[in-house]
């Protein structure tokens, strides 16, 4: 009997501090208090996004070796050069192509459109 | 310019829930400004890295939890007293609107709110947050972990543990409450 009725006064105390802990409390915020943080944001800096010109420099370089490379293999050619000379050169203009496309392309993502 | 725009509207949606976090959090309205403040701006500064994973509630929650934390190791240092039912500046509860009660009721509710407010700054400070934001809040057991970065099984820990500390408390201080005028009469009729 006395149990019970201790945990009745519990149950009904737990139920009135959760209520208490429900409630919100009522606040005053400043007027403008929102434009006051803003306005005290620090600033950021901006990063400038120029773009590197390393691979644009490399494929310039790149491109120049390969066209000495062909003319070296081409004044060496002889009758005797055989499948593996022609292979060379071969693989030479490829590259040589396969770069010149590369390269068009990435200048045309470097220059703006008006 | 435009960041700057977008974040105010930020701060005017969220700062009354800021605000009243703070309010529970630290138990005194005395620099909840400032506080506000700060939790703005560390969200501001904190935007780079967020992933947008969670809500910005949930990010606010938790940068309000740090600040009150930070608030309360100041007041430590300034040996500063931790609750004041007296305090000018505390005492939210007294605001409280009872729409339709009496005035002996309405005195007993704001006693009691009182004695909860000053028994929930004597819990720890995780207990205290996780109360706050489970009840103040209504804010589920998933979102409490996430926001204070624990498992779900301490929340629930933390939010049974906090409550019996607070009925306890406040049980308590009833009995003391009903033995003091017992334990002074003697001591008149001596005197």
């Amino acid at each position: 009997m006395r149990e019970q009725r201790m945990k009745d006064v519990n149950d009904a105390l737990e139920e009135r501090v959760v209520r208490a802990l429900e409630r919100v409390p009522k606040v005053t915020i400043p007027a403008e208090f929102a434009a006051r943080v803003a306005g005290r944001l620090p600033v950021r800096r901006a990063f400038a996004a120029r773009p590197a010109r390393y691979g644009l420099m490399t494929m310039r370089i790149s491109m120049a070796a390969l066209v000495i490379a062909l003319i070296v293999v081409a004044m060496h050619a002889t009758g005797r050069s055989g499948v593996l000379g022609i292979a060379l050169e071969w693989v030479l203009c490829a590259e040589l192509v396969g770069l010149a496309v590369w390269l068009g392309g990435a200048r045309g993502l470097i220059v703006p459109k008006v | 310019m435009a960041s700057e725009t977008s974040f105010e509207e930020i701060v005017r949606e969220h700062q009354a829930m800021v605000f009243r976090t703070l309010l529970r959090l630290t138990g005194s309205r005395e620099h909840v400004d400032d506080l506000a403040q700060d939790v703005f701006l560390r969200l501001y500064r904190a935007l780079p890295s967020f992933r947008g994973e969670a809500l910005v509630t949930t990010y606010l929650y938790r940068i309000a939890v740090n600040v009150a934390q930070d608030e309360w190791k100041r007041r430590r240092r300034d040996a500063q007293s931790l609750v004041s039912i007296s305090d000018e500046t505390s005492g939210w509860e007294e605001r409280l609107p009872h729409p339709g009660r009496n005035a002996q009721e309405q005195m007993e509710e704001r006693e009691f709110q009182q004695v909860v407010e000053e028994q929930m700054q004597r819990l720890s400070q995780v207990e205290r947050a996780v109360l706050v934001l489970y009840h103040q809040e209504e804010r589920t057991y998933e979102q409490i972990a996430l926001a204070l970065g624990l498992p779900i099984g301490t929340v629930r820990t933390h939010l049974h543990r906090g409550r019996r500390k607070l009925r306890d408390g406040i049980a308590a201080r009833r009995i003391e409450g009903e033995r003091t005028p017992v334990k002074e009469a003697p001591c008149a009729s001596n005197g």
